[in-house]
């Protein structure tokens, strides 16, 4: 065996690529607890000094702290970039100097014009001209597209589409870079197209061939860039050093090349693991020097920037770059992956302070061990910077070496990968239907002509028939849409770097969404169950309704609406797949807004629930804040009703909570919060964010109740729902919960 | 068997351990002046045993490390063959069961409800006679104290809970006379002491209840910390009465 695998348990993954078969055969779980952590080095401290200072300069300056305007970010358009040379020990920037932007317009020009223009930059004339004689990708896109489908778009009905900017959400196998060095992939990748070049040429294999030519051009360049900075990846990486650098590199070279919504650096830690505890079985490596590397790693990925636009932003809040990394999970012999470097990745939150990125999260299992259940707990309560995902529901689907995409959303890793699709906004989809086809808003004819409901007691069955028509509609034109999208960013904006890093006969997923998901089930409910009368203006358009009478909402544990949320999402995915996607690509759906659920709020009138136009709605798949009424564990089971199998891209829900609800000390609180995910989880859920509240978070809370839907907190002897509070109260909870105990 | 609910709370955590399901039953024989629950005092909405049951076991995945269901109120202790009917079905299905209760009435019904429960989160309001008769619609301070006794004796665990009223009971000599109430019974595993608040007041005012604490200021937390501080050295006996 060569030197860079020595002492590895030999396997199938000598031989070819097989990542998960190396990981398995050679990994340590860890049932330990966290008390073999160490805390930051001098080094660490010091170096994470320099980037805080840069972080709150880039916060002075506006959000932007700079950008190149001349050079279009790629894997070798820039020298070497360093923070402080003498204190890095994994190296590497996507532009010379730390937090700089580039720019990437092979999305789409005008969009990174605007972008530079709105933060006070100027696009190099030169830079401008030069696209002038290419196509980029929202080109190729508005070729095609039809007017149903800019219609449909402008309306907001579909919308958040990645027509305009990198798709994203697809997952390089960086581990492949540490494991096998460049040499041995672009040897593979070399026989593919032997292998291919030897087929019919079909379009689809001719489309391959020249994939796997574009592929290969840029695994020469990562190469290269590594030597840049003074490492060779031609080889497999020889220890934990290498092995974090190596993989970095891989996925540096990924978001130089693209600036896509959600670049995903997927699951590492029980893959890096092998390599620490190779070194430190060799005495190359002491504890210290291990939580060096993994903090060293997470400080480069807290620095990951993209150039956006405002309208971006508005979408989605806070500059996110989803970096997401998951790590734990079961295998499917039924082992644990927990690793102690699944806990020094959790352990940079204390070393470098509590962050957004990288976007953590714990792939759940009931028979994860209770160390590290109960330490996972302790971070949440501690940070309120991790979230969780049942492994339990998700290992069926995708297999043990699945990563996460963005929020929630699983692929195999290297083996599959997604073409993003936004969402459909459902609860305009109703109004659409109540309005025959017409935008409640603006009056424009979007969908096929029918027929406008009368301003009397609207009929349920009457509803559904029209909503039935109305969603089959806008699922085909949704399909068709995204079809459009991703032929055109395959073609012009294609992902080299990343696609070199899976497997050449890669599954593809065709990840769609919807919003507005309670919205409109307590919506139905109200016509149901109530009496909804619209009300229409001087256009004949319905902009608004009467509801009467009471009726079950959603985030009760409420059969009589849960089954209605439940149906909303099985028919919506059971007519996508009536449409056929581009690549014969798998359909998937999601429940998930991230924070663009004003936005979407803002695009729709009055609802018959009782929302008025303009209100935000309720993120992801949670319950409208205000309507549980039955307290937080009601809520999460109504959203553990919806059909995970019918929407395997993700069940986005949202849960808040203060430290003083969860307990009076530590131990209790972390026992409570670990009942609560093994409850929810057990009962075939999806996702959790969770959130224990502090006191700035109140006060955001107090402006922002739609973050907080289900925020509980304590008031003394008893718990009250904090959105229940006039504004007054909360003042005084406020005042009262954190004053008086200092 | 029909039972009146003021409210349900499917994440309590305020009333025992763990993650607690809370039925808060209507009805109170004390209404005291300081309630801050006073919307559970007339009759709730009629559940019956059998719906309300299948409504709990729904939570039972999160009832695990030491969680369970809190009959609370109002005063559980009014709807006692109710509660008997619901507690003997939990108890089958392994559910942990706990009462918060004032103790304040007793009778064969009521004792067979406490041996039904795993845990009692007890209220012991005052330390004398005069102060029931004061603050609450009667005085019961003697079945209290005679409760207390059957729940030493039949070995229930309990939880106790004093409110402190600025002006009423909150000063150290209250605190060494509600100790020497309590002292001799060992099954009591905790004692805690809870500060008033005014966090119920706008709800006097909804429902038209006069309030007789009006104008009055919540609880002075450092004067309470140092009341706590002056119990919990009892309880450790590290001082003498």
């Amino acid at each position: 065996m060569n030197r860079a695998w020595r002492g590895f348990r030999e396997g199938e993954w000598t031989k070819k690529i097989d990542v998960r078969g190396f990981i398995k055969s050679n990994y340590t779980p860890y049932d330990g607890d966290e008390s073999f952590l160490q805390k930051p080095t001098q080094r660490t401290k010091k170096l994470f000094a320099e980037v805080e200072a840069l972080l709150s300069e880039e916060r002075k300056s506006g959000g932007v702290l700079d950008v190149d305007c001349k050079h279009i970010s790629s894997l070798l358009s820039f020298p070497p970039g360093y923070i402080n040379k003498d204190l890095e020990i994994i190296k590497g920037l996507q532009t010379d100097k730390p937090l700089k932007r580039a720019v990437n317009p092979f999305g789409g020009i005008r969009l990174s014009q605007k972008s530079c223009e709105e933060y006070g930059y100027t696009l190099d004339p030169q830079l401008v001209e030069s696209f002038k004689y290419r196509t980029t990708h929202n080109d190729g896109v508005f070729r095609v597209y039809t007017d149903e489908m800019k219609k449909a778009r402008h309306s907001g009905i579909i919308t958040g589409l990645p027509d305009a900017y990198g798709r994203g959400r697809i997952i390089g196998d960086y581990r492949r870079v540490a494991l096998y060095g460049m040499d041995f992939l672009i040897g593979q990748k070399k026989k593919d197209k032997e292998r291919y070049g030897r087929r019919r040429m079909s379009e689809e294999n001719i489309r391959v061939c020249e994939d796997l030519f574009r592929q290969l051009e840029f695994m020469e360049q990562l190469k290269t860039m590594a030597a840049e900075y003074g490492d060779d990846i031609s080889r497999p990486a020889e220890n934990a050093r290498e092995a974090v650098q190596w993989l970095y590199y891989g996925y540096l070279g990924a978001v130089k090349e693209q600036n896509g919504a959600a670049n995903s650096i997927g699951r590492i830690s029980t893959f890096l693991d092998v390599y620490i505890e190779r070194d430190i079985q060799e005495g190359a490596l002491t504890e210290s020097e291990a939580q060096e590397l993994i903090d060293d790693l997470v400080i480069k990925l807290r620095m990951v920037r993209h150039l956006r636009s405002s309208a971006y932003n508005d979408l989605f809040a806070g500059d996110p770059v989803w970096v997401t990394m998951a790590e734990a999970g079961m295998t499917e012999e039924g082992r644990h992956m927990v690793t102690k470097t699944a806990y020094r990745v959790l352990n940079t939150l204390y070393n470098l302070s509590p962050a957004a990125e990288p976007n953590i999260t714990v792939l759940w299992s009931e028979r994860l061990p209770e160390n590290y259940k109960r330490f996972c707990a302790k971070v949440s309560i501690d940070t309120d910077s991790i979230q969780y995902e049942n492994d339990d529901v998700m290992r069926p689907e995708f297999g043990d070496d699945y990563s996460i995409a963005c929020c929630v959303s699983a692929m195999r890793t290297g083996k599959q990968m997604q073409y993003f699709g936004a969402r459909c906004n459902i609860a305009k989809v109703l109004l659409m239907a109540l309005n025959g086809g017409r935008d409640e808003i603006s009056g424009v004819q979007i969908g096929p002509k029918g027929k406008v409901f009368e301003e009397k007691k609207l009929n349920y069955d009457e509803v559904i028939k029209a909503y039935d028509r109305y969603s089959a509609w806008v699922a085909r034109l949704y399909v068709n849409t995204l079809n459009v999208i991703h032929y055109m960013h395959d073609k012009y904006a294609y992902e080299r770097l990343m696609m070199s890093l899976h497997d050449t006969d890669v599954g593809r997923i065709m990840a769609f969404g919807i919003c507005g998901l309670s919205v409109l089930a307590d919506s139905l409910s109200a016509i149901k169950y109530a009496s909804v009368t619209p009300v229409k203006d001087e256009n004949g358009i319905i902009v608004d309704f009467i509801t009467d009478g009471d009726f079950p909402k959603y985030g009760n544990d409420d059969d009589r609406v849960d089954s209605i949320a439940r149906w909303i999402v099985e028919d919506f995915y059971a007519k996508l797949k009536k449409t056929k996607t581009y690549r014969g690509a798998e359909h998937t759906l999601s429940v998930l807004t991230i924070t663009s659920n004003v936005v979407y709020g803002k695009k729709t009138g009055s609802t018959p629930d009782g929302r008025k136009k303009g209100e935000p709605f309720a993120p992801g798949a949670n319950p409208m804040h205000g309507r549980d009424a039955c307290g937080a564990v009601a809520s999460l089971n109504s959203v553990a009703k919806l059909n995970y199998c019918t929407c395997r891209d993700g069940i986005s829900n949202t849960f808040s909570v203060t430290p003083d609800v969860l307990g009076d000390n530590d131990e209790e609180r972390k026992t409570r919060l670990v009942a609560l995910m093994d409850g929810y989880f057990s009962q075939q859920a999806h996702h959790l964010n969770v959130n224990v509240l502090n006191r700035e978070k109140l006060i955001d809370a107090m402006e922002n109740p739609d973050k907080y839907p289900n925020l509980t907190i304590r008031v003394s002897g008893y718990a009250v729902n904090f959105n229940k509070l006039n504004k007054n109260q909360q003042k005084e909870v406020i005042n009262r919960t954190f004053h008086d105990k200092i | 068997m029909i039972g009146y609910i003021s409210s349900y709370n499917s994440f309590a955590t305020m009333e025992g351990p763990g993650i607690r399901f809370a039925i808060f039953m209507s009805g109170c024989n004390l209404r005291c002046a300081y309630c801050h629950n006073p919307e559970t005092w007339p009759q709730g909405k009629p559940y019956d045993s059998d719906e309300l049951y299948k409504l709990i076991v729904r939570y039972k995945p999160y009832f695990r490390n030491g969680g369970g269901v809190t009959f609370s109120g109002g005063e559980p202790l009014t709807q006692p063959d109710f509660l008997i009917e619901l507690a003997s079905r939990l108890k089958e299905s392994g559910i942990h069961i706990a009462m918060d209760t004032s103790c304040g009435i007793l009778g064969d019904k009521q004792k067979r409800l406490y041996e039904l429960c795993d845990l009692i989160l007890a209220d012991l309001k005052f330390h004398t006679p005069q102060g029931y008769n004061d603050y609450c619609k009667g005085d019961v301070f003697g079945t209290v104290i005679e409760t207390f006794r059957y729940l030493n004796e039949k070995n229930i665990p309990v939880w106790l809970r004093t409110v402190i009223v600025p002006e009423i009971n909150d000063t150290p000599e209250d605190i060494d006379k509600y100790y020497a109430v309590i002292k001799d019974f060992g099954n009591i595993e905790k004692y805690e002491l809870k500060p008033f608040h005014t966090m119920g007041f706008s709800k006097y005012a909804e429902l038209n209840i006069p309030n007789l604490l009006e104008g009055a200021e919540g609880m002075d937390m450092a004067k309470l910390d140092a009341l706590r501080a002056r119990l919990d050295s009892l309880m450790k006996r590290e001082i003498q009465v």
